[in-house]
């Protein structure tokens, strides 16, 4: 598990129009929240 | 991040107006890499989930089919500008998440600590 203070994994995940990208492209620009979620609704 | 292919993702996203991106990771690779794992029975189903559900349904939130692993748990982090996880949550059960409140406190606390150190 991680814990305040370590490097944040920076994985990649596809979004729509079939491009992909990694976290750190939204990080560097503000503080990131990443919820992940278990289903949809 | 949603277990579901992007498409799904996308979705989403336009059926709630969402201001952010919906990303997919239907491998869960994501998940795992951040350390979410598959709950059990009574954190997926158990009392604690189908009471804050019940909250949640009086509201007028259902659930809807799963789509994905039914047992994978959620979370949330928080990142700051460095690549730093300055805030985490990993559900103790399946409705287990933040409030609004509580991500907004742990963001002005990184806005906060920037200021205090400007970010280069």
């Amino acid at each position: 598990m991680l814990k305040p203070g370590d490097a944040a994994p920076d994985v990649t995940f596809a979004r729509s129009g079939g491009d992909e990208v990694a976290l750190s492209a939204f990080w560097r620009e503000a503080p990131l929240v990443v919820a992940f979620l278990r289903h949809f609704g | 991040m949603t277990q579901g292919d992007a498409a799904q993702a996308q979705a989403l996203c336009d059926r709630f107006g969402a201001p952010f991106p919906c990303l997919a990771d239907p491998s869960r690779e994501g998940y795992r890499t951040y350390g979410l794992k598959r709950g059990s029975v009574m954190e997926v189903m158990g009392p604690a989930a189908i009471l804050r559900g019940a909250r949640a349904a009086s509201k007028g939130h259902f659930v809807e089919r799963v789509r994905g692993d039914a047992f994978q748990m959620p979370g949330t982090f928080i990142i700051d500008r460095d690549g730093l996880v300055r805030y985490t949550r990993y559900a103790r059960h399946s409705a287990d998440h933040p409030s609004v409140e509580e991500l907004i406190v742990a963001l002005a606390m990184i806005r906060e600590g920037e200021r205090e150190s400007p970010h280069a």
